[in-house]
């Protein structure tokens, strides 16, 4: 099978999502269509308020549409009660957050055990630590950490679970620009490896070549969906 | 409410508005500050307010009757003695009068009715001890007609015009009664011997002194005087003259007030009022100063970075400090208000329970201002010191520093690197080490829940040391049935007549003799017991619960008179008698018995009798009785002349067992409420804290795929931990609080036993657990509603 055909990992379909009601209603997504291909690296660019995040968090079960649905390999998640979501984001969902959100009353180690704990095929703790480069850094706590430490510890306990999704929302955003490449260069590298389909919300242009697809949001709607058949290496871009 | 501001035409100040907000926003956590706050002012108003009424009641009352300052009773005093005590320095005024022992013979009541009868002066009020009237008229000098106690008189449906039959001295007669009366020195009006009021079975009356005299056989004699004193006089010198003139017609045992029966048992509960009144709101306000410090802590975190922000504009520590004290003072204001509704309306509720108890002309609840005011300070001491210790940490930043997000919580010195601590799973570990973190505000939790139980297991214990004591005085030690006593001592030959009553089973005497027992400085006035050998019905044991036997030769004395006298086993104790050859001799203290009510000093007979040098008498037996004949017997000790007083050890029991459920109940819905109120605010407050902490955690596990239940183990399995902690604590707590409580409420009346029932343990730990698990509950309920997203992005 050839990137261009790719099984579908996300099928979309009129996916709407309307904050408040009457004269303050506000639509964050404007009847999204989009099918998301097994193993693509998308990456969702667009300025504030364009209803980038709100696709991502919907579509990792975060939050519910108004309207549409959104099928994961043909199970509409939309549909899904509190527990289905849980069994979901536990067994096939990776999130990171430009915030990182580690526990802090956690090692970085017992941070990745956190999820290795509960998920159904998980890789070992120092594996997933060992891909991001922190190996020796699985006995400390996330404030003995850097920013961009704390957020390879956050891909590290995000991809320990074996997802077949990664959501990541802004994951450079707290971090300098030399930071920013050692960590797209491990969430890049360690997402081929497992094969997952990653969906990176940013704001940064400059880390669009990196990915095979680029989709641009505007007011609720896609504007642009333009695939890259020659994604470029981190060490490529320009951050 | 901004609305209704906006309504009234009135512009807050921004930061006004942001108060009302806060108060909105956070109603639950403000509810559950100002109902312990209420519950503290509450219980302050409530007790302090009752020791104002009852201590402003009973004076008044004592000023309007001219209460005597001494009593001096004896056996027959001429008149002219009285003379002579009155003109004592610093005696304003002596009266003399007959008091005697006397047994209605009352419809209903098969037992024979215990009464006093008290002598009038000759058709006027007595100047000391003035009756208050509550129906009728004093009875005219010359008749023998009467005037009854006024509860007496309600709880047999008499009234002035209606007769009653009385024993005086042996003589069975019918009297019509005049009128109703309360006296100040029957406020609290028992027989010597009881703890409990009860107005059926026991009557005082009052007769012209005629016809006492004539029926007592006391013409031209009288066998007590009453005396009145000059302000600033020393009531020590007049009680000695008392004594010294009196000792030849069988005086010599004078007292005041502070043993005058019913007054000791007012002054008694005075103190426990106030004992209770000055350790329970403490610790309300202790806990709430503690809820308010940790809801303030929580807001004052929240709003960093507004707190930032307002002293970039140029506020002040004091005006940002200012503005959260406000919001403290609101909550506890709302407290305060409700307390003192709730107080003074519990407080009318217990004035209501002492006027069941406690004969006065009025008992009106009235707490007065300082009680009111003393509420208030101490709520609002709580609120500033929450809320001062809350602030340090927050007004110490920098307004750059507070208007950036914090830093990860810095848990590197909680390593906890044990291979036991390695097998916990992750959840268990963030609880653990959430827990060590804040070691201080953990112990605080864990603290204000262990009150809760403290207060529960401290309340309910003063009711099983009750019930012990019970069982223990009414069941175990005194066996007899019923106790007779005589109207004067009696040869043993009594003993013949009583067992052949219908009915009596078996007999055994006592003789009484009244004597001051001195030890170095101390003294007491007190009747030594004579006790024949081989008692099976009225016993004494150690505090071991061993049998203590009456010793051959010396005293065996109570653990109260040991203490009282500052004496041991080995050391001796000075008696002088007030009876037969007025001998004063030493005696050894052989044996010491636990005994919970009154003081008590036993004696061989044989060697009292020697001692007394008026050979063997006997005051009074004790008997045990055939329960089917028990009527018959009644009936033939209601006919028996030498009988003053008959007590039936059944109803002694039932009236206190009576009291006991009735009060029982109240204050433990009380307690009960209370103790919920301290756990359910603390469980509530830290578990709504912590979830406002740690709210991100709680998101990210959510988004990790922990499902609910996870995550409340996480959230609740800490204050699990902290509440599992806090009741043994409570409970040792309660336990040591009781024995305070115990040992403060002691008096020489009673002593309340040490005693704590396995299922009061059971009963506080149910109580706390429910608690807890409704807050925990609500708690849970903000889970189930977490918006994800939001919680996810730092907010400020």
């Amino acid at each position: 099978m050839t990137r261009r055909e790719r099984a579908p990992c996300f099928e979309i379909g009129g996916l709407t999502k309307i904050y408040g009601e009457g004269e303050a209603a506000v639509a964050a997504l404007r009847g999204i269509d989009l099918t998301i291909g097994d193993g693509e690296l998308v990456v969702l660019l667009g300025p504030s308020g364009s209803g980038k995040s709100t696709f991502l968090n919907i579509l990792g079960g975060l939050d519910a549409p108004s309207a549409g649905h959104v099928r994961f390999h043909g199970a509409d998640i939309t549909k899904f009660d509190d527990r289905d979501l849980t069994r979901w984001r536990r067994d096939s969902v990776g999130f990171i957050f430009q915030s990182y959100n580690l526990m802090p009353g956690l090692t970085a180690d017992e941070n990745v055990r956190l999820v290795t704990e509960i998920a159904a095929d998980p890789m070992p703790v120092s594996e997933a630590l060992e891909a991001v480069g922190l190996a020796k850094r699985g006995k400390h706590f996330p404030s003995e950490l850097s920013g961009g430490e704390q957020q390879r510890v956050a891909i590290a306990r995000a991809i320990a679970k074996r997802p077949k999704v990664l959501l990541c929302d802004e994951p450079t955003g707290a971090l300098d620009s030399a930071t920013s490449r050692r960590v797209l260069e491990v969430l890049v590298d360690v997402a081929r490896r497992e094969q997952a389909t990653v969906i990176m919300v940013t704001h940064h242009q400059g880390i669009a070549p990196i990915a095979d697809r680029v989709i641009r949001f505007r007011d609720g709607q896609v504007e642009e969906d333009v695939r890259n058949d020659n994604p470029l290496t981190t060490a490529e871009i320009t951050l | 409410m901004i609305a209704l501001l906006a309504r009234l035409g009135l512009k807050p100040r921004p930061l006004t508005l942001k108060l009302i907000r806060m108060l909105g926003s956070m109603r639950l956590q403000v509810l559950a500050v100002s109902l312990v706050v209420t519950a503290g002012t509450a219980v302050h108003v409530m007790m302090n307010g009752v020791v104002n009424s009852l201590f402003i009641t009973r004076d008044t009352y004592y000023a309007e009757a001219m209460m005597a300052h001494l009593w001096a009773p004896a056996v027959r005093i001429p008149g002219g003695i009285v003379e002579t005590l009155a003109r004592h320095p610093g005696v304003a005024r002596a009266e003399p009068r007959i008091a005697a022992a006397a047994i209605l013979d009352m419809p209903g009541e098969t037992a024979p009715v215990k009464a006093r009868v008290i002598s009038l002066p000759e058709g006027r009020q007595p100047f000391i001890n003035r009756l208050h009237l509550t129906g009728g008229h004093l009875p005219d000098a010359h008749t023998d007609d009467l005037v009854i106690a006024d509860e007496f008189a309600e709880a047999h449906g008499l009234k002035p015009g209606d007769t009653i039959e009385a024993v005086l001295y042996g003589a069975k007669k019918r009297f019509r009664i005049t009128g109703t009366a309360l006296s100040a020195e029957f406020i609290y009006a028992i027989p010597p011997g009881e703890l409990i009021p009860d107005p059926r079975r026991f009557a005082v009356f009052w007769m012209p002194e005629r016809a006492v005299s004539r029926a007592f056989k006391m013409e031209g004699a009288y066998n007590e005087i009453l005396f009145r004193l000059m302000p600033g006089a020393m009531e020590a010198d007049v009680k000695a003259a008392a004594d010294r003139l009196l000792l030849p017609y069988g005086g010599g045992n004078t007292y005041g007030r502070d043993t005058q029966l019913s007054n000791q048992f007012i002054e008694s509960e005075f103190q426990q009022l106030n004992v209770t009144g000055g350790i329970i709101p403490p610790i309300f306000m202790g806990v709430a100063a503690y809820l308010l410090n940790i809801v303030v802590s929580r807001i004052t975190d929240q709003e960093r970075g507004q707190i930032g922000l307002m002293k970039a504009f140029g506020y002040t520590d004091a005006a940002i400090a200012r503005h959260y004290l406000i919001f403290a003072y609101a909550m506890v204001a709302l407290g305060v208000a409700a307390g003192f509704i709730v107080g003074t309306r519990m407080g009318g509720g217990l004035a209501e329970i002492y006027r069941a108890y406690y004969q006065f002309p009025s008992l009106e609840f009235t707490a007065g201002l300082p009680v009111y005011l003393q509420g208030l300070g101490l709520a609002f001491l709580a609120a500033t010191v929450g809320v001062f210790i809350a602030m340090r940490r927050v007004i110490a930043l920098r307004p750059a520093v507070a208007m950036s997000p914090p830093a990860p919580t810095d848990y590197s010195h909680l390593r906890l690197d044990s291979p036991l601590f390695a097998r916990l799973d992750q959840g268990l570990r963030l609880i653990l080490r959430h827990l060590v973190r804040w070691p201080v505000r953990s112990a605080l939790t864990c603290l204000g829940i262990a009150l809760g139980m403290t207060i529960m297991v401290a309340a309910h214990s003063m009711f099983d040391g009750v019930n012990f004591m019970m069982q223990l005085q009414f069941q175990s030690l005194n066996r007899q049935d019923v106790t007779v006593g005589f109207i004067e001592d009696q040869g043993e030959g009594i003993v013949h007549e009583m067992a052949a009553l219908p009915g009596v089973q078996r007999v055994e005497p006592f003789y009484a003799a009244p004597a001051i027992l001195k030890a170095g400085t101390y003294e007491r006035a007190l009747s030594l017991t004579g006790r024949w050998p081989d008692t099976k019905l009225s016993l004494m044991e150690n505090e071991a619960g061993e049998a203590v036997p009456v010793p051959p030769h010396g005293l065996a004395i109570s653990a109260s008179l040991s203490e009282r006298l500052q004496v041991g086993v080995g050391d001796t104790i000075h008696v002088e008698f007030r009876t037969g050859a007025r001998k004063r001799v030493d005696l050894p203290v052989v044996h010491i018995f636990t005994t919970y009510i009154g003081l008590s000093a036993l004696i061989d007979h044989n060697e009292l009798a020697a001692l007394t040098g008026l050979g063997p008498r006997v005051s009074g037996v004790h008997l045990e009785v055939d329960p089917a004949r028990m009527d018959d017997l009644y009936a033939a000790l209601k006919k028996a002349p030498k009988v003053a007083a008959v007590t039936s050890n059944a109803n002694a029991y039932a009236v206190m067992r009576a009291m006991m459920d009735e009060n029982l109940n109240t204050m433990n819905l009380f307690n009960t409420a209370f103790a919920s109120l301290i756990a359910f605010g603390v469980v509530f407050s830290s578990a709504r804290i912590s979830f406002a902490e740690r709210v991100r955690e709680i998101a990210t596990l959510r988004v990790l795929g922990f499902s609910r239940a996870d995550v409340n183990l996480v959230l609740l399995g800490e204050l699990g931990i902290l509440i599992f902690l806090a009741l043994p604590l409570g409970g040792f707590m309660g336990r040591q609080l009781a024995g305070m409580l115990a040992a403060k409420m002691s008096s020489e009346l009673f002593r309340v036993p040490e005693v704590t029932a396995p299922w009061t343990y059971g009963y506080a730990t149910l109580i706390i657990v429910i608690a807890a698990a409704i807050s925990g509950w609500m708690v849970m309920k903000q889970v189930r509603t977490l918006d994800l997203v939001s919680a996810l992005k730092y907010s400020d």
